[in-house]
């Protein structure tokens, strides 16, 4: 425990340098712009930056992706409030009551609000990950091939449930054909290639960070071509700065957001927008009645719960990236990826190889979290402004940058053609209602089914028993069960009728 | 997307699924399993990727009987002969954003790249706001505005990407 204090002081001190400072200031400050901007999502603006800091010391680089994510999903919030557009997916449940407090002429106050939330979930998010990254790291280094293939389809499985919540066969197939990409190429155990079709470009696979700056920018490109153009609402801005009172009075609302938000983010693939509506969903059920009536029509309750929750799922997302290298999110999917190509291995190893990691990336966000709560209530008049940039002129620009940033970071063009394919794809899968996150989780975690199911396979010389008698074999295994036959109509009408016979004994 | 056209999708798809998972179980079935190389055939290649074909498989085959009971095939036979009911205007615009962004792709590496990265942005930008309705005389601000942008974006991504991120751009 103490320990683990000290590495978090050293870690501190050794983040906040004078160039951290310059680094985490514009960072978050662009990160807080693609936010802004309807149609640049966090993961995309995460994965642009991937390529382009992958010059840099690990250590400046990852802090710069952990303030653009930070603020990315914060600045959200603004076009959430000002344009009923939420700026990210995360900020879909701000919408609901930022907009109507703007058109009250409480934009201002409305802004300072959601920042305080996000400044106060992202902490609550953060003392989460002090406290259990190095508990739950110390789980898994007993995990074994067994548990991690368990892991990677329970992984995929609710991951597709959560962000399909309407139809989760599509959330599955997606999270397959995401395990299905990762299979092309030298496998890992006997470099044998496969998919590749005698092509030498596809038998170096696909690489992660193109197919994800497709999927979720050229793609985005695209629908935000498609709709005609949006108004930016005439709003006076007033005070920003929220008083005290105002906020603490909903302490509880706080508290609560910030848990189920840091619990959701740890969930893999499961990122900010569930994390919002679920917060905003509960507490909404939670509020006094004189309160609930609010919802909806401009409730600050409401704005603090969606924007407490989608923060402090950054923090929970970035968990299990580094205990277990599984993503929360899909921007924490883009983070995992940069931490392997500046040479970091996150998983269960890390709190052998690299224990002060763990501390410094909480330093990171604690950066991070403060920087975005200074730039948050700080110029919010000129910021404004770059919501009145037209989309026709800020696309082409964002493609250009989808290609250089496919580009650069091998120099192959192989890898724009991945983000191209990639992007249509993603394009038609979305409007088909496919969710994107399950595609890209399986795209990480197909590598590690594929080694840990055979490597269990000669550790069990061939048996399939070790896989259902561990214990959190096990328990993953049936908690995948019941994820799917839940989906079931017989298997419902079976529960409902057990319950029955229960109560009536 | 309606409900209607969203059940025809998915019997589509699902058809396109199963082949699809077929063709992967089949060709994971065929690989070696590098016994002969005297390794262990419980780590053959193919393990996994025939795994995932299985359950691709089961995946598409739930969603087929699900779109037969909607009702999808009937669907089908109403809707022969009709018009699709698109939008026009999107899809003129979905077209025109995925056209020119593919033109570029194609075009990398053939082009230099600051001339090609400058007629997109110019095309781009000047295509999304002429107006057809509107005199061209009263336009002419469009392409020289979008000329100012497409030079200022050529210029400063060829520079920052050649120059301090040492990238050597196609």
């Amino acid at each position: 425990m103490f320990e683990g204090l000290q590495l978090f002081g050293q870690a501190i001190v050794s983040t906040f340098t004078l160039r951290a400072l310059f680094d985490a200031l514009w960072s978050t400050q662009l990160g807080i712009i693609i936010g802004m901007l309807p149609g640049l999502t966090a993961t995309m603006g995460v994965a642009l930056l991937t390529t382009l800091t992958f010059h840099m010391a690990p250590n400046n680089a990852i802090l710069i992706l952990i303030c653009m994510y930070i603020g990315a999903i914060y600045g959200g919030s603004r076009s959430a409030i000002l344009l009923n557009i939420p700026g990210t997916p995360a900020n879909a449940a701000t919408t609901v009551d930022g907009y109507p407090l703007a058109l009250q002429g409480r934009a201002g106050k409305a802004i300072g609000i959601a920042t305080t939330g996000s400044f106060l979930g992202s902490i609550i998010g953060m003392l989460a990950m002090v406290i259990f990254t190095p508990l739950i790291g110390n789980v898994a280094l007993s995990f074994q091939s067994f548990e991690f293939v368990w892991f990677s389809i329970f992984g995929i499985i609710i991951c597709g449930n959560l962000t399909a919540p309407k139809d989760p066969l599509k959330g599955w197939i997606a999270g397959f054909l995401g395990l299905f990409v990762a299979m092309i190429g030298m496998e890992g155990i006997h470099a044998y290639v496969r998919f590749s079709f005698g092509s030498t470009n596809l038998s170096g696979g696909i690489s992660l960070i193109p197919a994800m700056v497709g999927a979720f920018g050229f793609a985005e490109i695209i629908s935000v071509m498609r709709v005609e153009r949006y108004e930016v609402v005439k709003t006076t801005i007033d005070r920003v700065i929220p008083k005290l009172s105002e906020v603490f009075r909903y302490w509880k609302t706080i508290i609560r957001s910030g848990v189920i938000g840091t619990f959701i983010g740890a969930i893999p693939g499961v990122g900010e927008d569930i994390a919002a509506w679920v917060s905003y969903d509960v507490a909404k059920r939670g509020a006094k009645p004189e309160e609930r009536e609010k919802f909806g029509k401009g409730s600050i309750e409401g704005l603090l719960a969606s924007e407490t929750g989608n923060n402090a799922c950054v923090p929970g997302a970035i968990i299990p990236v580094l205990t277990l290298a599984i993503p929360g999110s899909a921007p924490a999917a883009v983070l995992l990826g940069a931490m392997l190509i500046h040479g970091v291995r996150p998983g269960p190893l890390i709190m052998i190889e690299f224990p002060s990691f763990i501390y410094e990336v909480v330093a990171m966000v604690l950066l991070a979290t403060f920087m975005m709560f200074v730039l948050g209530l700080s110029m919010v008049r000129p910021l404004v402004k770059v919501l009145q940039v037209p989309r026709q002129k800020l696309m082409p620009v964002i493609f250009i940058l989808c290609v250089v940033g496919s580009f650069a970071l091998q120099a192959r063009l192989f890898d724009v053609g991945v983000m191209m394919v990639f992007g249509i794809l993603g394009y038609v899968l979305r409007e088909m209602d496919y969710p994107m996150a399950p595609l890209v989780l399986g795209i990480i975690l197909g590598d590690i089914l594929d080694k840990n199911l055979r490597r269990a396979l000669i550790l069990s010389d061939g048996s399939i028993a070790p896989f259902f008698t561990r214990p959190i074999c096990l328990t993953l295994f049936l908690l995948t069960m019941f994820i799917v036959l839940s989906r079931a109509k017989w298997f419902r009408a079976l529960l409902a009728k057990i319950f029955r016979k229960k109560a009536a004994v | 997307m309606t409900e209607r056209t969203m059940t025809k999708a998915d019997l589509v798809t699902s058809i396109l699924l199963i082949v699809f998972a077929a063709a992967v179980f089949l060709i994971s079935v065929s690989m070696p399993t590098m016994a002969e190389q005297n390794r262990n055939p419980l780590a053959a290649p193919g393990i996994v990727p025939g795994f995932i074909g299985v359950v691709l498989f089961l995946l598409g085959l739930a969603m087929l009987i699900r779109s037969l009971r909607r009702g999808a095939p009937a669907f089908f036979a109403q809707d022969r002969g009709k018009p699709a009911g698109v939008d026009r205007a999107s899809w003129g615009r979905i077209a025109l954003t995925v056209g020119l962004c593919l033109v570029y792709a194609l075009l990398l590496g053939r082009v230099w790249f600051p001339l090609l990265t400058f007629l997109f942005v110019f095309v781009f930008v000047t295509a999304f706001e002429y107006d057809r309705k509107a005199p061209i005389a009263g336009q002419w601000k469009i392409p020289l505005f979008a000329a100012i942008l497409a030079a200022c974006t050529a210029a400063s991504v060829f520079l920052v990407f050649q120059y301090l991120f040492l990238v050597n751009l196609p």
